[in-house]
């Protein structure tokens, strides 16, 4: 048995993961496990990943959960092209210091406006407040900022003038909230630019292919009771937390991100 | 302490910048002309650091078990420090650690880590050259962001850092929901990560339980027995301070263990910390 990757494209990590082994043409049986239909809760994937979650790699024996570890692996096992992971010392850096941002920044606000917007009132049938969804649009917005204005800046790409595992992994997030009808890109002519570009580099066609789920989000089928028992617990676990960050955030407004030093930097 | 992540301090900054009188930088200008010629700071690496920051820990023992040659630079964030002017310009995140090399600045542990350890040619297994090894490595890096490092900031703050230095009260249900989260993550650490193994990635020491000690430093200093009822995390422990060498772990932990004595915070400062203080709730 060949390399095996479990995803759903409905999850930011498992987008990243499908387009760079598509691009790369990488070898890989694609493992569907449909968070929608709970199979990441059944006895069978928990075989292979006790977390109950996605992406996770099979490499024979060899079993690999967190998306940019198997990013790199897979980058290294196949010995890609340079850019996606340079071998310079400053280049790599970068990439390493945007994947690492990410996790407790973008990732977490493209999440949960996901989740606000659409995913918990249309699948979960649970309300989610107009304030609670205006914080969330609020703190993604702070993190677009940072986006744009400590790792983009003028570049052509987030680390440099090739596109690397970090453009993958940060376009991939903000399509969450554009799935959920969220205008990230209106009013951001320079990330706007950047998209069409990682879009060109990652070839259209392939782009839509992966995003095709995501931008269907709104037209989810509501949970069955059964599923939805099982699943909410584990969302508002995860959301509620975060929602105390954001509440005191918003209490905060002298706070760091708005008064961020500019492209002069 | 939170250092980055999780734990930004977001206030009102003071418009001073204590960062002259600790670190290597300049002194404000009205002062310039009063003070004896300052030797430029060294253009060599410079490690922007806070000891009572889990990642900073990481990074130090690090640089110094490697024997890297670096200028440490001293950011006190519970003074605010992180939000200097000069402090902005080397990490515009306003976060510890961070790395200056010359012109390239560096903001983000991993990758602080990651690039002192191929700069500097660190022996293969603090990032292993073997695929699967390295994986590995790469998968604890990844996962701890939103794991066990926010279960130990938390139990870090809530035990001690918001009732003895803020004279906060946490709830006691809050605290408890805290501590039960961080035992979940501890059995993952040693179910997932650790296994059978004498690290967390394999037979040697590697940068992941490097991060995975001085995280859980945080809670320890709080007073929270976590190796306690854990003997195979315990004998993890003692494995990772010989490895790392006794003296330099404990220099490396001498502030934080020292952090229930802080004096507790005047009026003004608690105001500051008041956002950051709910955060850690």
């Amino acid at each position: 048995m060949g390399l095996e990757l479990y995803l759903d494209l409905l999850s930011q990590p498992c987008r990243a993961i499908y387009i760079f082994a598509k691009k790369n043409r990488i070898p890989f049986e694609l493992r569907t496990v449909d968070l929608r239909k709970g199979q990441h809760l059944s006895d069978t994937f928990a075989h292979v990943n006790p977390l109950q979650k996605v992406p996770v790699l099979k490499d024979g024996d060899f079993i690999l959960t967190e998306s940019v570890a198997i990013l790199l692996y897979l980058a290294r096992q196949y010995k890609v092209p340079d850019h996606w992971y340079p071998r310079d010392l400053q280049a790599c850096a970068r990439v390493d210091e945007y994947l690492a941002w990410q996790h407790t920044a973008l990732r977490r606000n493209c999440l949960r406006a996901l989740w606000h917007k659409v995913m918990l009132p249309v699948f979960l049938g649970e309300p989610v407040s107009p304030e609670m969804l205006a914080t969330t649009l609020a703190e993604l917005d702070m993190a677009l900022q940072v986006l744009e204005g400590k790792f983009l800046q003028d570049k052509a790409f987030l680390t440099g003038p090739h596109i690397s595992l970090a453009d993958l992994v940060a376009i991939t997030e903000l399509m969450h909230p554009v799935g959920a009808g969220c205008q990230v890109f209106k009013g951001r002519p320079n990330l706007a630019a950047w998209r069409q570009r990682v879009e060109a580099a990652v070839g259209e066609v392939l782009f839509q292919e992966a995003h095709e789920v995501i931008l269907k989000a709104k037209d989810s089928q509501p949970a069955d009771p059964t599923l939805k028992q099982k699943m909410l617990p584990k969302v508002l676990a995860m959301i509620q937390r975060e929602a105390k960050i954001s509440r005191e955030r918003k209490e905060a407004p002298s706070l760091s991100w708005g008064r961020w030093p500019g492209p002069t930097l | 302490m939170g250092g980055e992540g999780v734990a930004g301090l977001w206030y009102l900054e003071p418009r001073t910048s204590l960062g002259w009188v600790t670190g290597g930088t300049r002194p404000p200008p009205f002062l310039s002309s009063v003070l004896p010629a300052v030797p430029a700071p060294a253009m060599g690496l410079e490690l922007y650091l806070d000891l009572l920051s889990q990642p900073c820990r990481a990074v130090y023992i690090f640089a110094r078990k490697n024997r890297i040659p670096f200028e440490l630079r001293t950011v006190e964030v519970l003074k605010g420090q992180n939000h200097s002017d000069d402090f902005v310009q080397v990490n515009p995140l306003r976060k510890v650690p961070a790395l200056k090399d010359g012109d390239f600045t560096l903001a983000e542990s991993v990758a602080i880590l990651l690039y002192l350890a191929r700069k500097y040619e660190a022996p293969d297994h603090w990032y292993p050259q073997d695929l699967q090894a390295r994986a590995r490595v790469d998968e604890y890096l990844s996962w701890q962001h939103t794991a066990l490092r926010v279960s130990c900031t938390r139990a870090m703050w809530q035990k001690m850092m918001l009732p003895v230095f803020l004279g906060q009260r946490v709830p006691p249900e809050t605290l408890e929901t805290t501590l039960a989260a961080l035992d979940r993550c501890l059995q993952l650490l040693e179910d997932m990560f650790l296994k059978g193994q004498d690290f967390l990635a394999g037979p040697r020491i590697s940068v992941a339980d490097l991060v995975a000690i001085t995280e859980l430093m945080h809670p320890v200093s709080a007073g929270c027995d976590i190796f306690k009822s854990r003997p195979k995390l315990a004998a993890w422990r003692q494995r990772v301070e010989a490895a790392v060498g006794e003296d330099l772990f404990r220099e490396a932990h001498a502030a934080i263990m020292k952090a229930k004595d802080l004096p507790p915070a005047d009026t003004a400062v608690k105001e500051k910390l008041k956002p950051l203080a709910q955060l850690f709730m």
